[in-house]
């Protein structure tokens, strides 16, 4: 039982639920319910109005439309982690679904909420960036599209303006040679939140001088963020002992995390994180030579 | 406000009137009386509490009451028929899998939910489909050989 007292509404349409949202300036929006009731449940947010989404057409939908993959908002991490197209061509994106909590909890978690709820360490945050996603909200002035690296601005907040939510995310394919992976450590194998993560994209793999590198990192800043000095370091170059030293001292020399976190200190994430991101560029292949 | 829903539950429908802040759990303990859902964290840590809703097993103390209109429920209650334990049930009993027992009719919601989709599941299958739910008398050891003997033990029965 939540103790706070509200309305249950469940508009089907868009439309309606952005009239609610704006006319109704303390409510929130439901989807899956595994943060929000829990918070409601403590009583850290009060709203006079929930506002479920479930009920709206659409946004359901795994879509494969114009070269990009369209996830409704209210697709869970179950039906993510189930899809084999999805694993094909967005690998990191299904191992982040397969980290993600547990069965029960999958099985309600959409990926609307977890962007919204704009976690430092939200299992859709690196995988997201590494694929230039990009976010489709709807609101009174319509519908708009933010690129993912501009949604988060805080933990727990976004970019999102009054009266607008989440109803896609859109991401663009890649050619089939592109290599991506996600990798996260948490404290217990099972129902955990990542104590940091990385996700990792080469585009070209084969050819040294064409490749692009993508890497982005969770749970070591406010926001998951991309890492772009060390991507244009990678970028286009052979890798090898000496390039992978000087990215984990990057990790060192760049990274805060938090100290207070309950999950890793900020040493040992750093640690973790170069020692990841050397795992996944040796299973892609493209680490010349042995490591010193 | 109220809202009255109307949802089957182990093959009963019902028709209840319930608040906003009620979750499916509460409503099935306190209203329907059906108690073998426990409460133990209410944050979806414990699985306790899991339920099948639709097909699929979730935490019903992270399910609004009104958010079970028209679904299909089924809880443990359900799953003896003719006097006869399921397989499942007798497996536990079998394998000393239940000791305090205050995780187990969440824990046999996981296993079932596991088994109705993937009727043969690794050990490693196993371990995930109840990752979510916590016990803390048995070490797990026991379950797992449970849900193996009743998979097997299902199959015979089934071919
Ligand atoms: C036991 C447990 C384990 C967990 N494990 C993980 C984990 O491993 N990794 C991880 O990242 N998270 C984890 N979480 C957190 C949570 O499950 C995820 O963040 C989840 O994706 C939230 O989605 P939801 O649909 O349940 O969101 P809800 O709880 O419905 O909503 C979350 C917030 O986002 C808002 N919101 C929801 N949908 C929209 C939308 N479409 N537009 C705008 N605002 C919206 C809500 O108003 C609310 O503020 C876990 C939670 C629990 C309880
Ligand atoms: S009571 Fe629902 S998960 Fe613990
Ligand atoms: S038997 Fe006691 S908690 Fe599992």
């Amino acid at each position: 039982m939540i103790m706070s007292s509200f309305d249950y509404l469940k508009p089907s349409s868009l439309e309606e639920a952005s009239k609610l949202l704006l006319e109704n300036k303390n409510s929130r929006i439901l989807a899956g319910g595994t943060d929000l009731l829990i918070r409601m449940r403590g009583g850290e947010v009060k709203p006079e109005k929930v506002i479920d989404i479930k009920n709206i057409a659409g946004l359901h939908e795994i879509t494969w439309e114009d070269g990009r993959l369209v996830l409704g908002a209210a697709v869970t991490w179950t039906r993510i982690k189930e899809d084999a197209k999805i694993a094909e061509h967005f690998p990191a994106l299904t191992q982040a679904s397969a980290e993600f909590g547990c069965y029960d909890v999958r099985n309600r978690a959409t990926i609307g909420g977890n962007i919204a709820n704009a976690a430092p360490g939200s299992e859709c945050g690196s995988p997201l960036l590494i694929y230039n996603a990009d976010v489709i909200v709807y609101g009174p002035s319509g519908e708009r599209s933010i690129p993912i690296d501009q949604v988060w601005l805080a933990p727990g907040r976004t970019n999102l303006a009054e009266g607008e939510f989440i109803t896609k995310v859109s991401i663009p394919l890649y050619p089939a040679s592109t290599k991506s992976a996600y990798r996260r450590i948490s404290r217990v194998e099972g129902q955990d939140l990542a104590t940091c993560a990385i996700a990792v994209m080469i585009s070209n793999p084969e050819e040294i001088a064409a490749r692009e590198v993508r890497i982005a990192l969770s749970a070591v800043s406010k926001t998951p963020m991309r890492a772009a000095e060390l991507e244009s370091f990678l970028s286009g170059k052979a890798i090898d002992g000496e390039t992978i030293n000087f990215c984990k001292s990057w990790m060192h020399r760049n990274l805060y995390p938090r100290a207070s976190s309950l999950r890793g200190t900020p040493e040992y994430k750093k640690i973790v994180l170069g020692n990841l991101l050397e795992d996944i560029l040796r299973e892609f292949g493209v680490l010349a030579g042995e490591l010193i | 406000m109220k809202h009255t829903i109307t949802l089957n539950v182990n093959g009963q429908k019902y028709t209840v009137d319930v608040e906003p802040q009620e979750k499916l759990l509460d409503v099935l303990r306190d209203k329907l009386d059906i108690t073998s859902p426990k409460k133990g964290c209410e944050m979806g840590e414990c699985g306790a509490c899991t339920v099948i809703m639709n097909g699929k097993a979730v935490n019903s103390c992270l399910v609004l009451a009104v958010e079970s209109q028209d679904a299909v429920i089924t809880t443990v209650e359900a799953l003896h028929a003719d006097g006869k334990l399921h397989p499942l049930q007798q497996a536990f009993i079998d394998a000393g899998a239940v000791q305090c027992g205050f995780c187990t009719p969440g824990m046999i919601m996981s296993a079932k939910a596991l088994l109705d989709t993937n009727p043969t599941p690794t050990e490693m299958e196993i371990k995930e489909a109840i990752a979510g739910n916590f016990c803390r008398c048995t070490g797990y050891k026991p379950i797992v050989d449970a849900i193996q003997s009743a998979a097997a033990v299902m199959k015979k029965e089934g071919a």
